[in-house]
C-alpha cells in the first residue's frame, strides 16, 4: 500500500530493483515522515465514527425514542445532554429519534430499529403488553416524586363546573396513547356520566403535546382540556396565566413518570451498564448537572408492576390493551 | 560628546519604540476592525443561512400534506438547524442591544419551532390544522423579515466599517512609509551628524600628531573643537608644550653632557664590550683625541690597541673580560701618541649598558707631570735627607773647626813663621772660614731659624738691602775677582702697607737675590727692584736683572739644594731664599730665559697669624 501511494506521490523516484530502479532508505523514511502527519489528520478526522461503531457486543448504536411530552424540539433539547452523558459513560453511541405522536412510539418502535424508548405510562404499559419491553428507570425529582398524575381543566371565567356545562364545549386531548391525556378525561367522562363524548362535545381533537393541550384552554382555542400535571406545573413556573386563569376539574392518581425501557433480546450486559450508569448519575457531580438540566433529582428503578394503576384505569374505561390498536386515529 | 550621544541613541530608541509602539497600535486597530468586519461578515453569512433555513422550513410546511413533502425526520433537522444557528450567533459575543436582540430572536424562533411542531403533532380538524399551520408559516414571515431587516442592518455596517478600515489602512500604509522613509533618514542624519563631528575632530588630532611625529613640537591646535574633542585638543596642546618643555630639557642635557664630556680634561673613551669589535673605540672627547695627537673624527673607528703601547695592547682582552665581569678597573698602563710617544695614563674603566649593548666607558688622565713631580719630589726629599744629615754633621763639626781656627790663629800669632809659613796659616784659616761659612749656609737651609714677625717698612728694608748689596759689591771678593759695574734701579709703590714679617729674614731673603743677580751679570748690567700689591692686596717684590738667565733645566732646579751653576757654589742661596718666604706664606716664581736675564717674583702676605710685636 505504501508502495502504490509512494508511486503515486514520486512515480519517477521509486523503482524496483529487476527495472533498475532503486529506492533509498532515506528516500522511503523521509516519505514515511510526510506520510504520517496525513494519516493522523485522516485518523483524527475518523474518529469519531470509530469511537460509535467501537462497541461491546457488536452494538454500535442505542437508539432511544422519544415521545412529544412538549414539542419536539424542546423535548429533543431537552433529552440530549443526558443522551451524550451517557455516550461518555458507556462508550455507546446514543441516537434520540422524537416522534410526532406518541402512538407512534408503539407503532414504529421495530421499524425505526428503536432499542429503547422513554415511554409514558401509557404507553409503557402498551409496550410492556405489546412489544415486550423491559422497563428500567425513570426520573424521580427533588420532592421524591416519580410520579405524575393527569388533569382536566378549563379557564376560571369558563364557568364550567359540570358535565351539563361542558355540553356542547371544545375538548383538547394530548394524545390517544397517553394516560394524562386520554385515558384520564375517559375515566373522568365515565365517572361524570358523559358516555358519548364525541358527540356530548361539539368539537373534541388532540393537540398532540400537553403544552399545547394547554396553551390552546389557555389561548381559547378548546374550553377544555387535559394534561399531565408536570407539564402544567412547570408552564405553570413560566406563565402565571396559567394558574390564575386555568381551573382543575380533576386530578387522576399517581401514574409512573416517563420510563425507560429497553427492547427484548437488547445485550443485557449492555442493559445492565445503561440501567447502572442511569442509577448513580445522580452521584456523579457531571451526571447531577445533566439531571438538573433534565428535571430531575435521580433515577429510580422501575418494574412491570409500577404499570398496574395504568391498567387499572384501561380496565375501568373499557380498553384493553392486548389488542389495543387505534392509537393514531 | 558622550552625553550628546547618550541624548541622541535615547531619542533614537525612544522614537523607535514609540514609532513601533505607533505602529503596533495602528496595526492592532486595523486588525480590529478587519476582525470586526469578518465577524460581521460571519454574522451576515449565518444571517443568510438562517434566512435559508427558515425559507426552507417554510417550504417544508408549504409542501406538507403534498406528494413533496419532507420527511418528518426532515423537517425535525431543518427546525434543529435554525435554533443551532441562533445558538452559534448567541454565543458571539455582542453589545448590549444586539445580546438583547439576538434573545429575542431566539424566543421567537424556539416560538416558531414550537408552533411548527405543532403542525405535526396536532390532530384535530382541518380549520384548526390550517390555522395551525398559519400560524407557524406566520412566524417564519415575521422571522424572515426581522432577519432580513437584521441582514440589511449588518450589510449596512459592513460597508460602513469597511470604508474606516480602508481609510485606517490607507492611513497606516502612509504612517509606515513616513516611518520607514523618516526613520532611517533621521537616523542616517543623527548618524552622520554624529560622524561628522567625530570625523572632524580626529582628522584634526590626527593631522596634529602628525605634526608633533615629524617634529614640529610648536604645533598647537588652534582649531575650535568642541566637547571631548576640546578637552582633547586642550590636552594635546598641554602635551605639546610639555614634550617641547622635555626634549629642551633633554636637548639642555644631552649639550651639558656633551660639553661635560668634550671639555672634561682627562681622556673619555666609550668602546664596544661585545662581539668581534670589542675594544673598537665608539666615541672619544676632546682630551682624547689631543692627549693622543688624533683628532676625535680619527680617534673613533679605531681600536684601544691602536692606542695602547705593544705591553698595554697585550692586555686588552683581559681588561674588557673583567669589565664585562662586572669590574670596574683602575690600572696605570702606557698609551702611544700618534708621533709615536709613549706616555703613562691612569686608565678608570668599566662597564656601561644602554640602549640594551654592553659597552665600555674609561676615563684616561694622562700622568706624565705628575710622574715627573713624583720624581723630583723624591729627589727633594732625599735631598732634604741629606740637608738634616749635614746639619747634624755642622753641628758636630762646628765646635772642633773653632777650636781648630783659634789655635791656628793663636799659632799663626805666637810662633816665628817665615812669610811663606805664615800664607799657609792664612790659607788655612781662610778655609776654614769658609767651611764656617758653608756649615751655616747648611745649618740655616736644614734649620732655618724661627721667624720673629714685626711690622716692617718693605720698601725701606729693600732701599737698605740694596745699600747693603753694593757694600758687598764693592768688598774685596767682588772687587778683586771680578770688576763688575751693577747698577740698582727701584722703583718701589709709596702706599705699600707694613707688613707682618722677620725683617732680618727678609733682608737675607733681598741680599740673596740680589748677590744671585749680581752673580748673574757678565760684566755690567742693571737690577731692577720693583714693589707693589696684587688685586687680593698681597705685596708683590719684583728683583729684575740683566745677566745671563737660567736654561730651562736651570730653571726646573734653581731652588733645589745644592744646585748650582756657580764653579764657587754651594747651591743653597735660592734654596734658602725659598725656605724662608715659604716660613713667611709666601711664594717665590723665576721667569727666565737663557741670555735675557731673569725675575725674580716674590708674593707676601700682608699679615701674618702668628703674633706680632709692634716695633
Amino acid at each position: 500500500m505504501i508502495e502504490r501511494v509512494v508511486r503515486g506521490q514520486f512515480p519517477r523516484m521509486v523503482r524496483t530493483k529487476p527495472l533498475g530502479i532503486t529506492i533509498s532508505k532515506k528516500h522511503i523514511l523521509k516519505f514515511i515522515c510526510c506520510l504520517l502527519p496525513l494519516l493522523l489528520m485522516i485518523g483524527c478526522n475518523e474518529q469519531p465514527k470509530a469511537k460509535s461503531a467501537g462497541q461491546k457486543g457488536g452494538q454500535e448504536i442505542l437508539r432511544i425514542g422519544l415521545i412529544p411530552e412538549i414539542d419536539i424540539f424542546a423535548q429533543k433539547k431537552r433529552y440530549e445532554p443526558l443522551a451524550k452523558y451517557l455516550e461518555s459513560k458507556m462508550g455507546v453511541a446514543i441516537e434520540l429519534k422524537v416522534l410526532p405522536h406518541y402512538g407512534n412510539i408503539i407503532d414504529n418502535f421495530v421499524s425505526e430499529g428503536l432499542d429503547g424508548a422513554f415511554f409514558g405510562s401509557f404507553t409503557g404499559a402498551l409496550a410492556i403488553k405489546k412489544l415486550g419491553v423491559t422497563p428500567l428507570v425513570r426520573p424521580e425529582d427533588r420532592e421524591g416524586t416519580s410520579t405524575y398524575y393527569g388533569m382536566v381543566f378549563v379557564r376560571k371565567d369558563s364557568h364550567i363546573k359540570s358535565a351539563a356545562d361542558m355540553k356542547g364545549k371544545r375538548f383538547a386531548f394530548v394524545d390517544k396513547a397517553t394516560t394524562a391525556g386520554w385515558l384520564l378525561p375517559l375515566h373522568f367522562f365515565k365517572e361524570w356520566g358523559i358516555t358519548d363524548y364525541q358527540h356530548w362535545f361539539a368539537e373534541t381533537y388532540f393537540a398532540g403535546t400537553h403544552k399545547d393541550a394547554i396553551y390552546d384552554v389557555l389561548d381559547r382555542k378548546a374550553d377544555m382540556g387535559s394534561a399531565k400535571n408536570t407539564v402544567f406545573y412547570k408552564l405553570a413556573g413560566q406563565d402565571s396565566r396559567i394558574l390564575n386563569d386555568l381551573e382543575i376539574l380533576g386530578a387522576s392518581v399517581p401514574v409512573p413518570e416517563n420510563t425507560l425501557a429497553v427492547r427484548p433480546g437488547l445485550d443485557e450486559r449492555l442493559v445492565l451498564q445503561l440501567k447502572k450508569t442511569l442509577l448513580v448519575m445522580d452521584q456523579d457531580p457531571e451526571g447531577k448537572v445533566v439531571l438538573a438540566h433534565f428535571g430531575a433529582a435521580r433515577f429510580i428503578e422501575t418494574t412491570t408492576a409500577d404499570y398496574n394503576v395504568v391498567l387499572d384505569y384501561a380496565q375501568h374505561i373499557g380498553l384493553n390493551l392486548d389488542n389495543y390498536e387505534d392509537l393514531n386515529n | 560628546m558622550k552625553l550628546k550621544v547618550f541624548i541622541g541613541f535615547v531619542i533614537l530608541a525612544l522614537c523607535f519604540i514609540f514609532g513601533g509602539l505607533n505602529i503596533t497600535e495602528v496595526m492592532s486597530r486595523v486588525v480590529a476592525k478587519l476582525q470586526y468586519i469578518i465577524s460581521l461578515q460571519e454574522m451576515q453569512s449565518k444571517q443568510k443561512m438562517l434566512l435559508n433555513q427558515i425559507k426552507e422550513i417554510q417550504t417544508d410546511l408549504l409542501l406538507k400534506d403534498s406528494p413533496h413533502a419532507a420527511s418528518f425526520d426532515t423537517f425535525v433537522q431543518h427546525g434543529e438547524t435554525i435554533a443551532v444557528t441562533i445558538d452559534t450567533c448567541s454565543r458571539c459575543h455582542h453589545p448590549e442591544p444586539i445580546a438583547a436582540e439576538i434573545v429575542g430572536l431566539r424566543s421567537l424562533v424556539e416560538a416558531y419551532q414550537g408552533k411548527l411542531s405543532r403542525i405535526y403533532t396536532l390532530r384535530a380538524n382541518t380549520k384548526r390544522f390550517f390555522e395551525a399551520k398559519d400560524n407557524a408559516f406566520g412566524t417564519g414571515e415575521e422571522l424572515q423579515l426581522i432577519i432580513g431587516e437584521i441582514f440589511l442592518g449588518t450589510d449596512k455596517k459592513i460597508t460602513e466599517k469597511t470604508e474606516q478600515t480602508q481609510q485606517a489602512i490607507a492611513f497606516t500604509r502612509l504612517l509606515l512609509i513616513v516611518l520607514v522613509t523618516v526613520g532611517p533618514a533621521v537616523v542616517l542624519l543623527v548618524a552622520g551628524f554624529v560622524f561628522i563631528r567625530f570625523s572632524k575632530g580626529a582628522d584634526i588630532l590626527s593631522r596634529a600628531f602628525s605634526k608633533i611625529r615629524e617634529g614640529d613640537l610648536e604645533y598647537r591646535i588652534s582649531a575650535k573643537m568642541d566637547d571631548e574633542f576640546r578637552y582633547l585638543a586642550e590636552d594635546f596642546n598641554n602635551m605639546g608644550v610639555s614634550l617641547k618643555e622635555q626634549c629642551r630639557r633633554v636637548e639642555s642635557m644631552q649639550q651639558r653632557y656633551r660639553k661635560l664630556f668634550e671639555s672634561a680634561g682627562d681622556a673619555i673613551f666609550i668602546l664596544e664590550a661585545e662581539g668581534e669589535e670589542a675594544g673598537k673605540i665608539i666615541s672619544a672627547n676632546k682630551a682624547a683625541a689631543d692627549m693622543h695627537g688624533y683628532s676625535s673624527d680619527e680617534l673613533v673607528g679605531l681600536h684601544i690597541r691602536d692606542l695602547d703601547d705593544p705591553d698595554a695592547a697585550a692586555e686588552i682582552s683581559g681588561r674588557i673580560r673583567r669589565m664585562l665581569g662586572g669590574e670596574w678597573i683602575n690600572e696605570v698602563v702606557k698609551h702611544q701618541k700618534k708621533d709615536g710617544t709613549v706616555f703613562p695614563v691612569e686608565i678608570s674603566a668599566g662597564l656601561l649598558e644602554y640602549d640594551g649593548h654592553k659597552h665600555v666607558l674609561a676615563f684616561d688622565r694622562d700622568i706624565s707631570q705628575r710622574v715627573k713631580a713624583d720624581e723630583a719630589l723624591q729627589r727633594a726629599r732625599q735631598l732634604a735627607l741629606v740637608g738634616e744629615m749635614a746639619a747634624g754633621l755642622v753641628h758636630e763639626i762646628k765646635n772642633p773647626l773653632a777650636g781648630i781656627k783659634v789655635s791656628i790663629e793663636i799659632l799663626a800669632q805666637e810662633l816665628v813663621l817665615n812669610q811663606e809659613d805664615k800664607e799657609v796659616f792664612l790659607r788655612v784659616i781662610l778655609e776654614v772660614n769658609r767651611i764656617e761659612t758653608l756649615l751655616k749656609n747648611l745649618l740655616s737651609y736644614a734649620r732655618p731659624p724661627k721667624p720673629h714677625f714685626g711690622y716692617v717698612d718693605l720698601n725701606l728694608l729693600l732701599e737698605n738691602s740694596v745699600k747693603n748689596a753694593q757694600v758687598v759689591l764693592k768688598s774685596p771678593n767682588y772687587s778683586s775677582e771680578i770688576k763688575k759695574e751693577v747698577r740698582f734701579l727701584t722703583e718701589l709703590s709709596p702706599d705699600l702697607p707694613k707688613i707682618s714679617a722677620d725683617a732680618s729674614q727678609l733682608q737675607q731673603i733681598f741680599l740673596n737675590l740680589f748677590l744671585n743677580g749680581i752673580e748673574a751679570i757678565c760684566e755690567s748690567g742693571t737690577i731692577t727692584v720693583k714693589s707693589g700689591q696684587d688685586q687680593a692686596g698681597n705685596i708683590q717684590i719684583f728683583i729684575q736683572d740683566t745677566g745671563n738667565g737660567f736654561d730651562d733645566e736651570s730653571l726646573q732646579k734653581a731652588f733645589q739644594p745644592f744646585y748650582t751653576t756657580k764653579p764657587k757654589g754651594n747651591g743653597l742661596g735660592l734654596a734658602i731664599t725659598k725656605r724662608l718666604i715659604e716660613q713667611h706664606r709666601g711664594n717665590i716664581q723665576i721667569v727666565s730665559r737663557k741670555g735675557e736675564g731673569s725675575t725674580f717674583a716674590i708674593t707676601l702676605p700682608v699679615e701674618q697669624h702668628y703674633e706680632v710685636s709692634k716695633q
